[in-house]
């Protein structure tokens, strides 16, 4: 009678553990099933709200894995780095779970792209071609910096002779010589030559419509404003009038110039930024799936 | 051995019995997001035709309320293949085409309302099946074939008062083109045209003013005034205005259809209701 109680508990805790491990396996189905069905959000819910405190190391993996793949499925970038980076060494999908925790870390931009490149470079890889992936992805991430004496060495553990990213690292030589001829553009110069000529910073700074369409109304009102003084004189109400819209659309012109040098060099960054992470995802899927 | 099986079975007992409450309440709460998983949870762990269907018609409440009509719809489309009864696959087939037509494809209503007989079974399809369509050929301006099943349902439904046939007047809609040729060649007749006079007003008077002073300027010899003055405003009024004419007439086409679509709606939930 004596053993009676620790007997019960005994088979509780027991009988406890192994629910556990059994609804455990379920809600990992459950979501899969619910990723199957493109209802990722959902997905997203259910593995956020199991349980982690009584799992294993191995169950853990499975359910950060998991939650890190269905967020990054929907661009939760966020969500999908913290899971990644939570899978342990152990894990047989350890290293794709590191590469795409990078590759959404690079993704993230300013503030994220440190934390990319130092997770990579923390991976011990055994693979010679997981390897030269990883010099491609800090390669990459070394252009997104703009951070061309990094990109050197990783370039030249380029071999160019592997079908998933052969491609992809000729691209990333060209943007690398691309974005090195980029020329920064002066607004200073863009301001001095939109002075002297209505329309011609904004030409210059590489938005050739916009310095044409400046151009046309500045002329037609420096038109209006000599024509005022020829026949009205400098005191009449008709001058002042256009000579005064004249100017505020002549030094608008100047200001304007100077600022397209620097949003004609964002899109241009912007441009490149894109076409850089493209290219690094397409190898991560090539490779790992 | 034997306990653990015991444990289990009626842990499973109790979870299932309490997930429909579960979904029913959260629902009830209003949190749609939460009841939909809820009801995923049943069709992903219940086989019985009851708990299943039940589910399938809370989660399509639950899309429906989050206004997720393109996914009920997938949704619903994933269960018209399985062997419920009739009945219930009739239901199914009525919120698919419902959340279809919620969710703006009408051509895909009109598929799946002729598509009805075919599969079940050479029924007709059921009145509020065929009020959508008619709602649907509505959206589509195909107000012809509209009357026509229209006429139809009133005749087979046969109410003690017969309504107005709203389809003997069918918007007439006006013709885009037609207020850009008038604007072009008569400032302002556009926009008479789309039924804004004082718009049209307006648009006369700023051509007008625009040739004035173009006219006065060339007269006191102020040509380069009367060149970028005078006649850039009226040419700059004049492209406006036929622009302008354009997107008056397709907004008072829409204001018709939209006016014409509601009356014949509340009509026809008029006469289901009855």
């Amino acid at each position: 009678m004596k053993l009676a109680p620790p007997l019960i508990l005994l088979i509780f805790s027991f009988s406890r553990v192994q629910g556990q491990q059994f609804n455990f396996s379920k809600e990992l189905r459950f979501a899969q099933y619910l990723q199957d069905k493109e209802a990722v959000p959902e997905a997203i819910r259910v593995l956020e709200q199991v349980d982690t405190s009584t799992l294993s190391r191995a169950q853990k993996d499975s359910l950060f894995y998991m939650l890190g793949w269905a967020a990054y499925s929907v661009r939760q970038l966020d969500k999908s780095v913290g899971a990644f980076l939570k899978v342990s060494p152990d894990f047989s999908k350890y290293e794709k779970s590191r590469f795409f925790a990078a590759y959404c870390q690079a993704f993230q931009g300013r503030g994220h792209i440190d934390s990319a490149s130092d997770g990579l470079r923390q991976l011990v890889l055994p693979d010679s071609t997981l390897r030269e992936l990883r010099c491609f992805q800090l390669a990459g991430i070394a252009l997104l910096k703009r951070d061309y004496k990094a990109f050197l060495p990783e370039q030249q553990q380029f071999t160019y002779s592997s079908y998933i990213f052969e491609k992809e690292e000729h691209r990333m030589q060209l943007y690398y010589d691309k974005l090195r001829g980029f020329k920064h553009k002066s607004p200073l110069l863009a301001g001095v030559y939109s002075a002297l000529l209505p329309g011609a910073g904004k030409w210059y700074a590489g938005k050739k419509k916009q310095g044409v369409a400046a151009f046309l109304p500045i002329i037609s009102l420096a038109a209006l404003t000599y024509e005022a003084y020829r026949k009205d004189g400098v005191k009449s109400a008709r001058f002042i009038g256009f000579g005064t819209l004249f100017t505020i659309f002549y030094i608008g012109d100047i200001w304007g110039s100077t600022l397209s040098v620097k949003i004609r060099r964002n899109e241009f960054n912007k441009e490149y930024d894109n076409k850089i992470l493209f290219d690094m995802h397409i190898p991560l899927r090539n490779f790992f799936n | 051995m034997t306990i653990r099986y015991c444990l289990t079975c009626i842990s499973l007992f109790v979870i299932s019995s309490t997930r429909g409450q579960d979904a029913d309440s959260l629902y009830k709460a209003g949190r749609y997001f939460d009841a939909s998983i809820a009801y995923e949870r049943i069709l992903f762990e219940r086989n019985d035709p009851g708990a299943q269907l039940m589910a399938i018609f809370g989660k399509t409440r639950c899309l429906k309320q989050e206004g997720r009509y393109d996914q009920a719809m997938t949704f619903l489309e994933n269960w018209q293949a399985y062997p419920f009864p009739d009945s219930s696959l009739a239901e199914i087939h009525y919120q698919q085409a419902l959340c279809t037509y919620l969710g703006g494809h009408f051509e895909n209503v009109l598929s799946l309302v002729d598509r009805w007989s075919y599969e079940h079974g050479g029924q007709q399809p059921a009145a509020v099946l065929v009020v959508l369509k008619i709602l649907a050929l509505n959206e589509l301006r195909r107000w012809k074939e509209a009357g026509d099943v229209y006429r139809a349902l009133i005749a087979q439904r046969g109410p003690a008062v017969a309504p107005p046939d709203l389809y003997q007047h069918i918007p007439h809609l006006k013709s885009v083109e037609k207020a850009q040729w008038l604007s072009q060649f008569i400032p302002g007749a556009g926009q008479l045209y789309a039924g804004r006079p004082g718009e049209a007003i307006f648009s006369i008077l700023v051509q007008t003013a625009g040739i004035w002073f173009a006219v006065v300027s060339f007269e006191q010899h102020y040509y380069v005034s009367a060149w970028l003055i005078g006649a850039a405003l009226f040419g700059a009024f004049h492209m406006g205005g036929v622009r302008r004419a354009e997107v008056l007439v397709r907004q008072y086409n829409r204001k018709k259809v939209l006016a014409f679509n509601e009356a014949v709606r509340e009509q026809l939930v008029s006469l289901l209701q009855q």
